[in-house]
């Protein structure tokens, strides 16, 4: 009896979850727009979907034996049931748990992995957009060596990072300070990290590290402050501002914008 | 040591000033001796008076000063050197601001320290939620002041509170009355233990005074070494309070081991004992490798060294760290998971179901956990190094759901008795789950790489420590108190509260999952200004969670002092803590218990736990 | 009763023992860490200008100076309390000199403390000094106390624990000669 009961509700609060779950599906991370994003995002939702019976079966227990099993009075008497095992139940909570964790560990993880190993194989990587990133303490420079840009900045002299949408990009990210007095090797750990890349990558001094996304639609800090260039690994007390917008433009865009930095850096001479 | 000294008869016996200031007293003089004497020293002249390496030196002096002062001198140092002490030591109350080597004397002074760290390191971080109540920085005056904070919380908290409460404190207390014990095996490395959580304690607490550090409890080299100086108490801090839990850990292990009483097998050992022996055997294997890891930060730092700077390896430093870093977590939680089959079975006075299934779990927990360090560093490999740390970072929820699998066993179709101890383990049960099932994801790199470094993660560790583990400790608080203190609780005002705290938990900390997804890192005081409503919801619901915390610790010391009195055995429990009178006596059992039967079968076949009672009839 | 006395006796100084073994085992984890930084940093390399002749001659003191404690504690269990307090302060001198030429070493500089190599070997020497260090400190301490606390062969477990540190002790230091000298 109280096994069907309990059942029952678990399979409809889980059903209900799930339909739940499946309406705001491609929302579940809020805001990403680029492959290795949807990966997170499908790796996020799966996870969700065999997560959520397990998740409500545990807290359904805890409502349930608070409800149907509490004791009316406080004094000290043993319960009338009393059992010490069922091999039904532990075998199929054991069997299910390794089934479960072998499952996430071969799909999502594996799978997933696979796909990020080949969009970094060198060979798929030949004609894309170079972006070498110095972080420094504590800004983002942001050079295109492919077109002599040394340093991208908007109009009041922020570092900017621009990319063209449905171009595969290659970041280089180095850890290191050009403009230290006499030590341009003085440098600590941060963390590139674009939130609506879903992607983060840690920049370590005396390390070159690489990053390959190509984003499928166009963005800006403005229309989605997910749009931005963040550190996220603490790095000193100038970590909080160790930001920089980004936009993602059209192919067009992308090339007037490069032809206007290109301007701006033959004017200041350097 | 002390047994092999000859003792002249009729020594003299004289008081001293009261040991905690002549502690601060002998610390002074310690500081300032080997302070001086270094920069006396030091080969070049017309450097300052302080400087980071005499500080260093002199903070060592001022520790084992604080540790002579508080006793040690008279309880071991004169032994050692076969000399017998000549003053009188204190019966009454003030046994308790002593050096102490009474299990019970030195399980409560760690309660009491741990305690206290977590009322300060709470404060910190209600000062850090006033802060983030908005997206400017408005309540520090920089964000240095800010990350300091937060690495004073996360490192007081850590290595203070979730390390020790339940190992050093209730561990102390009730493991030798768990197991018919008298005593410990080295009583003296415990109370040792206990004065050096004050010691650490403080030193990281005024870390600010040499300059504000900004690394967080991590300490990430390069940051560390060439952050503010601040940071060297932060080394020595932690240096202090991995002493405390490794030498205590010592004491507890051989105790298990050794001074069980008759038919206390390895089959009948009570749950809590599993879970302390466990984490003793974690402390042991890491907590020497982090001092060892901290040592060389400290060294790099002071000397200076080329460890972990762009021409060193940087990310050596991070293996170090996290090679303990994640047994940590363990260490804070299994305890936890056994106060769960501990109290549930008294609870619903219920066979424990599946008991050798919740202690392989507690085991497998354990030597999972020196495999899986490296998820904490993602962001930092390959594809081909992610692959083994993700599968047995997924593995390790196995043994984790037999902690679940036994509690959920043993209360189908019981009578479980919801007072505020059972109430807690429930919650604790429920706040764990979303830690864990958090877990889950995060194992899974592509997720991983969004969410790390994100408050996705505090909330996911919050979850664990404070949903899992706070809650466990403050459910043992009650459920022990009538044996500590022979007196009860009221049950209204425990279970209000109880609700106080859950509500306000999980309000604050599954609004910080959203946050996190939603694009917000860790270590800032500042954010973008959509973040906002979110993070105001957030402060408001840790502010109200304080104050719940601090609301139970004044409950639970009403009741300490004011409570209606408590008989001997309210809960009808079955293990040997309960067989004593409450409070216990000195000797914890008036005639050496002899167990015949099992401590966590109940109904029918239960038998009687002991051959004949340890205590006298009239109680 | 009196059996159960000393059973009692018996077992609490096995436990004591056990859980010295334990110490001294969970000790070993430092070095095991310094030893590890050593090959991630330097690989095997040994510095051409290491003094060979000092290192043997510092690792022969430290045999010499364990052979010594060793044989204070087989004095005492022979019950021969004068032998062991000769043996012990034998060794304490030993110890001192073993120190002495460390400190000499380093003087010297034959290792540049600025390379790769010379990081890890001072680092891991100091931190095998350090437990030398500590080990001096008790090991005189028991042979001012053996005057006082009268240890014979029912009672010698402080001498046996001092000598289990010691020997602890120099095996690390030992091992960490023949890892910074030899491969």
């Amino acid at each position: 009896m109280d096994l069907a009961i309990f059942g029952i509700v678990w399979v409809i609060i889980s059903a209900l979850a799930e339909w739940g779950l499946h309406r705001i599906g491609r929302n579940t991370m809020y805001f990403l727009l680029t492959n290795q994003g949807n990966i997170a995002l499908h790796a996020f939702n799966f996870l969700t979907t065999m997560l959520t019976p397990v998740f409500l079966f545990v807290i359904w227990y805890l409502v349930w034996t608070a409800i149907r099993y509490h004791a009316e009075s406080p004094e000290s008497r043993p319960s009338r049931v009393q059992f010490n095992k069922n091999g039904l139940f532990t075998g199929i909570w054991i069997t299910g748990s390794i089934a479960l964790n072998l499952l996430f560990w071969l799909h999502p993880t594996a799978a997933d992995l696979e796909q990020m190993f080949a969009a970094q194989l060198p060979s798929v990587n030949k004609n894309d957009l170079i972006v070498d990133v110095t972080a420094r303490q504590w800004e983002w420079i942001f050079s295109y060596p492919q077109y002599h840009l040394t340093q991208t900045v908007t109009a009041n002299g922020q570092d900017e990072l621009v990319i063209p949408v449905h171009k595969k990009v290659e970041f280089r990210l180095r850890s290191y300070d050009p403009f230290h007095t006499y030590d341009v090797e003085a440098g600590v750990i941060h963390s590139f990290w674009v939130p609506a890349f879903g992607i983060k990558e840690d920049v370590i001094p005396g390390e070159t590290r690489y990053e390959y996304i190509v984003a499928n639609r166009t963005a800006s800090y403005q229309t989605n402050p997910e749009v931005r260039v963040q550190c996220a690994e603490v790095c000193g007390p100038g970590h909080p501002w160790m930001e920089s917008p980004l936009r993602i433009v059209t192919a067009s865009q992308f090339k007037s914008w490069v032809a206007k930095q290109q301007k701006l850096q033959a004017a200041a001479g350097s | 040591m002390a047994q092999n000294v000859v003792t002249p008869t009729a020594v003299k016996k004289v008081r001293i000033m009261p040991p905690m200031l002549r502690g601060f007293l002998w610390a002074g003089i310690g500081f300032v001796l080997l302070n001086s004497i270094t920069a006396a020293i030091r080969p070049d002249v017309g450097h300052p008076f302080f400087t980071e390496v005499s500080i260093t030196i002199g903070w060592i002096g001022g520790v084992i000063g604080w540790l002579l002062g508080v006793g040690a001198y008279e309880g071991m140092i004169l032994p050692l050197f076969g000399v017998t002490p000549r003053i009188q030591a204190a019966t009454d109350w003030r046994k308790y601001f002593a050096f102490a080597t009474e299990h019970k004397v030195v399980g409560l002074q760690y309660l009491t320290s741990s305690a206290c760290a977590f009322i300060l390191a709470g404060g910190i971080a209600m000062a850090m939620r006033i802060e983030l109540a908005s997206s400017t920085l408005y309540f520090f005056a920089y964000s240095d002041r800010y990350l300091s904070a937060v690495g004073i919380h996360g490192t007081i908290m850590m290595f203070s509170v979730a390390t020790v409460a339940l190992v050093g404190g209730l561990g102390n207390y009730m493991v030798p009355l768990m197991i018919g014990a008298k005593t410990t095996v080295f009583p003296r490395l415990s109370g040792l233990g206990q004065w050096l959580i004050p010691a650490g304690v403080l030193t990281v607490a005024l870390s600010p005074l040499l300059g504000y550090w900004t690394t967080g409890w991590r300490g990430y080299e390069p940051l560390g070494s060439q952050d503010a100086s601040g940071v060297i108490f932060y080394y020595l801090g932690v240096a202090a309070l991995t002493m405390s839990s490794l030498i205590v850990s010592l004491n507890l292990v051989a105790t298990i081991v050794f001074n069980r009483a008759p038919g206390v097998t390895w089959a009948r050992l009570p749950m809590y004992v599993w879970g302390v022996l466990t984490v003793s055997i974690l402390n042991l294997i890491w907590l020497p490798e982090i001092q060892m890891a901290f040592i060389l930060r400290l060294l790099d730092r002071l000397v200076p060294l080329n460890l972990y700077n762009a021409t060193g390896q940087p990310l050596s430093d991070l293996e170090l760290f996290w090679l303990f870093g994640h047994p940590e977590v363990y260490i804070v939680v299994v305890p936890a998971f056994a106060l769960w089959n501990e109290i549930i079975p008294v609870m619903a006075q219920k066979t424990l179901f599946a008991r050798s299934w919740a202690v392989i779990g507690l085991i497998f927990v354990m030597m999972l956990s020196g495999l899986v360090w490296a998820h904490h560093m993602f962001t930092n490999m390959r594809n081909s190094e992610m692959f083994p740390f993700s599968f047995f970072t997924e593995m390790i929820s196995i043994p984790t759901g037999f902690a679940f699998m036994a509690a959920i066993g043993t209360l189908w179709k019981s009578r479980y008795r919801l007072t505020t101890p059972g109430l807690l383990i429930l919650m604790s049960m429920f706040n764990f789950l979303h830690g864990g099932i958090s877990g889950v994801y995060l194992a899974d790199p592509p997720v991983n790489l969004q969410v790390h470094d994100t408050m996705f993660i505090v909330a996911h560790f919050h979850y664990t420590i404070i949903g899992g583990m706070v809650f466990s400790w403050i459910a043992a608080m009650y459920y022990w108190l009538p044996k500590i203190t022979g007196r009860m609780y009221n049950e209204f005002w425990g279970k209000f509260l109880s609700i106080w705290i859950f509500v306000a938990f999980n309000a604050a900390f599954s609004t910080m999952f959203l946050v996190g997804l939603e694009g917000m890192n860790r270590w800032v005081p500042t954010y973008p200004p959509y973040l906002h409503p979110l993070n105001l919801a957030i402060s408001i619901a840790a502010w109200t969670l304080g104050v719940g915390f601090v609301l139970h610790a004044v409950h639970i010391v009403w009741a300490w002092k004011k409570g209606p009195k408590a008989p001997d055995n309210p809960w009808g429990g079955r293990t040997l803590e309960w067989q004593t009178s409450s409070p216990p006596p000195d000797h914890n059992f008036d005639t050496e218990p002899e167990v015949v039967g099992s401590f966590y079968v109940y109904g029918e076949h239960a038998e009687p736990v002991l051959a004949q009672p340890v205590k006298p009839e009239t109680t | 009763m009196q059996q159960e006395v000393v059973l009692d006796q018996e077992r609490h100084m096995a436990a004591l023992q056990w859980g010295f073994r334990l110490f001294l085992g969970v000790e070993v984890i430092p070095f095991i860490v310094m030893f590890t930084m050593r090959y991630e940093l330097a690989a095997w390399y040994v510095a051409p200008t290491v003094n060979q002749w000092m290192g043997a001659a510092e690792a022969v003191l430290m045999l010499i100076s364990m052979w010594l404690a060793f044989d204070g504690l087989q004095a005492i269990r022979q019950d021969d309390l004068y032998k062991m307090q000769h043996r012990t302060k034998s060794a304490v001198g030993v110890g001192l000199l073993y120190m002495a030429l460390v400190i000499y070493e380093w003087s010297q500089r034959f290792v540049p403390a600025g390379t790769r190599y010379g990081e890890v070997f001072y680092t891991t020497l100091g931190v095998s000094a350090f437990y030398t260090l500590a080990g001096l400190f008790v090991l005189t301490a028991i042979a001012i106390r053996s005057g006082r606390a009268h240890f014979s062969r029912q009672n010698y477990w402080d001498v046996q624990a001092v000598t289990w540190y010691w020997v602890f002790q120099g095996i690390a230091a030992v091992v960490a000669y023949m890892y910074f000298y030899w491969v």
